[in-house]
C-alpha cells in the first residue's frame, strides 16, 4: 500500500471515516479520494480498523453509581468548585501561621523552663508545649521532639482560634512570660 | 462578524476553490468540533452543561456523561492493555474525574481529560504489575464448531488479526493511532491527552499507519 503524496488529504482521512468533517471540506476530500487509488485504499483500511475495534462491555450503571458515591463522600460546595477553593485558602494560611507560632513558642518555652521562672499566667500558646515526660527534657533541639509530643502539639492546634490576617505582635503573645 | 467566523468563511472559500490547505481544513474541523455535540445530536446537552447539572445535584447528568464516553474509554483501555480490567479502569477514571472536577479546565474537552486520566491510570497499573509470561488456556470447547458459526468465526478472526497489527505498534504509536484512527480525535486533543505536541502526534500517527500498512503488505 502506497502513501498518497497529498499529505493534507491523508491527514483528514480519519475525520472522513468518523464523519466529523465540515460539509465543504468533506466534499473536497471525497472528490480527491474518488480519483486517488492510494487514498481510497487508505480510507478503506481505516474503516476496517474502526470496524475491527474491540468493543469491551462496560457496566454503565455501576459506573454511574460509583460516581454518585463520589458526591456523597465529598463535601458539596453550592457556590461551585472555585468558591470552595477560595474559601479554603485563608484556612490554610492561618493554620500555617498557627503552626509557625506554636513551634516558635515551643522553643521559647524550652528556654523559659531552663531559666526556672516563677509560675506566671500562661499565654494560651504556651499550653501547646506538652509536659516533658519523666527523664525527658525539652532542652533538646526541636527536631528531636518525639512523635507523641509532636502529635499532641498538632492536636492542640485543632482547638486554636483563627489567627487574624495580621499576626499579633510577639510581645502581646508573650505578655505572660515577661 | 467575529474573527472566528471570518476565519471559517475564508477556509470555506479556499476549500471551494480547490485550495484544500492543511491549515484551512484543520481550522474548519476544529471549528466544527467546537460547535457540534459529541454525540452528534443537536438537542443533546453538551458535556459542559451536564457537568454543571451534576454539580447542582443532578445525578442523572453524570450517568449521561458515562454513557456518552465510557465506550470510547473502554476501547482505548482495551487497545492499550488487553489484560487490563477494563471495567475497573474505566470506572476508576470516571470516579477520579468527578472527584476532581475542580482541576478540570473547561477550555479543553471533557473527553480529552477523561482519556488523560485513563492513560495515567494505565501507566500506574503497568508500573505496579509484575510482568510475567502468561499462557493462554485453550478449552476443548473452543474447538467445537458448527457450519452455522464458521462464517462468524472467520469474520471474527479477520477482524482480530487486523486489530492485532495495531497491538504490535510501539506503546506511543498505539496510543496515538488508536485515538486518531480509532476514535477520530484531533491532533490537538491527542497531544493534550498523551502529553506531547500536535506535530509529534501527527508524526506518530503516520509512522504507525506506515507500520500497519507494511505488516499487511508483508
Amino acid at each position: 500500500m502506497r502513501d498518497c503524496p497529498n499529505a493534507d488529504v491523508r491527514d483528514l482521512l480519519p475525520d472522513l471515516v468518523h464523519g466529523t468533517l465540515p460539509p465543504e471540506v468533506q466534499a473536497a476530500v471525497l472528490e480527491h479520494v474518488s480519483v486517488c487509488g492510494d487514498c481510497t485504499a487508505e480510507r478503506e483500511l481505516l474503516a476496517r480498523l474502526v470496524a475491527a475495534r474491540p468493543e469491551p462491555a462496560v457496566d454503565v450503571q455501576a459506573i454511574g453509581a460509583a460516581v454518585t458515591r463520589v458526591r456523597t463522600m465529598a463535601p458539596r460546595s453550592s457556590a461551585g468548585p472555585l468558591a470552595s477553593r477560595r474559601r479554603r485558602a485563608p484556612a490554610v494560611g492561618w493554620r500555617a501561621a498557627a503552626v509557625i507560632a506554636a513551634v516558635s513558642l515551643g522553643a521559647l518555652a524550652v528556654g523559659s523552663t531552663q531559666r526556672d521562672r516563677d509560675p506566671a499566667p500562661v499565654a494560651p500558646a504556651q499550653a501547646l508545649v506538652p509536659a516533658p515526660a519523666p527523664g525527658h527534657s525539652l532542652g533538646m533541639p526541636l527536631a528531636d521532639v518525639s512523635e507523641t509530643e509532636l502529635q499532641a502539639l498538632l492536636g492542640a492546634l485543632e482547638t486554636l482560634e483563627p489567627v487574624p490576617a495580621e499576626p499579633e505582635p510577639l510581645d502581646d503573645i508573650l505578655g505572660g512570660l515577661s | 462578524m467575529c474573527g472566528g467566523a471570518e476565519r471559517v468563511q475564508g477556509a470555506v472559500r479556499a476549500a471551494r476553490a480547490g485550495r484544500l490547505t492543511r491549515r484551512a481544513c484543520r481550522r474548519l474541523t476544529h471549528e466544527r468540533r467546537q460547535t457540534i455535540d459529541p454525540n452528534g445530536a443537536g438537542d443533546a446537552p453538551s458535556d459542559a452543561e451536564l457537568i454543571a447539572r451534576w454539580q447542582e445535584g443532578d445525578d442523572g447528568a453524570a450517568t449521561r456523561l458515562v454513557e456518552r464516553h465510557a465506550p470510547a474509554l473502554a476501547r482505548f483501555v482495551s487497545a492499550q492493555d488487553s489484560r487490563a480490567d477494563v471495567q475497573e479502569v474505566v470506572q476508576d477514571t470516571f470516579v477520579r474525574a468527578f472527584s476532581s472536577l475542580e482541576g478540570f479546565r473547561a477550555e479543553s474537552a471533557f473527553r480529552t481529560w477523561l482519556f488523560t486520566i485513563a492513560r495515567r491510570l494505565l501507566m500506574d497499573r503497568r508500573r505496579a504489575t509484575r510482568r510475567r509470561g502468561e499462557l493462554v488456556e485453550v478449552s476443548e470447547d473452543d474447538a467445537r464448531t458448527d457450519f452455522g458459526a464458521l462464517d462468524e468465526m472467520v469474520a471474527e478472526e479477520t477482524r482480530g488479526r487486523l486489530w492485532r497489527l495495531v497491538e504490535r505498534l510501539t506503546p506511543t504509536q498505539r496510543e496515538v493511532f488508536v485515538l486518531r484512527a480509532g476514535e477520530g480525535m484531533s491532533y490537538r486533543e491527542i497531544a493534550e491527552a498523551v502529553g506531547t505536541t500536535e506535530g509529534a502526534a501527527r508524526v506518530h500517527y503516520h509512522n504507525a499507519l506506515r507500520a500497519v500498512k507494511e505488516s499487511i503488505d508483508a
